[in-house]
């Protein structure tokens, strides 16, 4: 079975696309609405690794990550948000995250990084 | 600081039009208007923001742009009905814009946060607070984008 991957987003149209991507390559994707959704789905999913918006409704990404690594300490969580300024790619990395990918998604650039943390 | 403020949004209007769909727009028209306006909104994207910057911004579209729009995002597939994808990847470019003139604005010293974006659809947009309207024309058509500031004290 193929490495699984959790998408976070907000917009069905990005999880609809990062989905399509990962399948393609045969990795196992669940997605995620809320930061809130993410934490529930971590635990039962349990996946190699998560990628992660910041603006959400509920629970933000960056919150939703302090609270996946309570539950996993090695949870491996890719930012992919649209808020690129440098307070907000500290606070993610300062979090936990294991790095920054600003929108719009490049598939290439998400590839390489997701398989980067992967392999 | 109202018009750097303003400009921050028209620069990031241009800048993720032009990376994500390809096209590149022209600015036609920015006026102040103090007590408000009424323009036609088939499409509308509002975002909220707080801090350095307190107010709203929107982006007006015709649904034919919002379907090109929608139709780059997701891979050149035909778009011929307003639906909620379209609604979803309206909103994502609009996140975009919000992001790039947020990262602006931080590097003006002001540091803002934006609210999730909510499309609407077939209403006019309307307001009674004081608002720039800037007009962008590009080869899909028309955009209007709206910049408005909670208190008439920010603009000076």
């Amino acid at each position: 079975m193929g490495k699984k991957i959790l998408v976070v987003d907000d917009a069905s149209v990005v999880r609809m696309t990062l989905k399509q991507l990962f399948e393609s390559y045969h990795y196992t994707v669940l997605e995620a609405e809320t930061g809130e959704e993410a934490v529930q789905k971590y635990q039962t999913f349990k996946p190699d690794l998560v990628t992660m918006d910041i603006t959400m409704p509920d629970m933000d990404g960056i919150t939703a990550v302090k609270e996946i690594l309570k539950l996993d300490a090695k949870a491996k969580i890719i930012m992919c948000s649209a808020l690129g300024q440098s307070n907000k790619v500290k606070a993610a990395v300062e979090a936990g995250a294991k790095t920054f990918i600003v929108k719009p998604l490049h598939p290439e650039r998400v590839l390489t990084t997701v398989k980067k943390y992967l392999d | 600081m109202d018009s750097q403020i303003v400009n921050q949004f028209v620069r990031a209007t241009s800048s993720v039009f032009g990376q994500v769909n390809n096209v590149s727009m022209l600015k036609t028209d920015l006026t102040y208007f103090p007590d408000g306006c009424s323009l036609p909104a088939p499409v509308s994207v509002g975002l909220g923001v707080a801090g350095g910057f307190k107010g709203q911004f929107f982006i007006l579209m015709d649904e034919a742009v919002a379907f090109k729009a929608a139709s780059v995002t997701l891979g050149g597939k035909s778009i011929t009905a307003y639906d909620r994808l379209v609604e979803s990847a309206i909103g994502e470019l609009s996140n975009m814009i919000a992001g790039e003139a947020s990262k602006r604005l931080l590097e003006m010293g002001l540091d803002c946060e934006i609210t999730v974006p909510a499309v609407t659809r077939g209403k006019e947009y309307s307001t009674a607070s004081a608002c720039f309207v800037g007009k962008f024309e590009f080869d899909w058509g028309e955009l209007k984008l709206v910049v408005k500031f909670d208190s008439r004290a920010q603009i000076k």
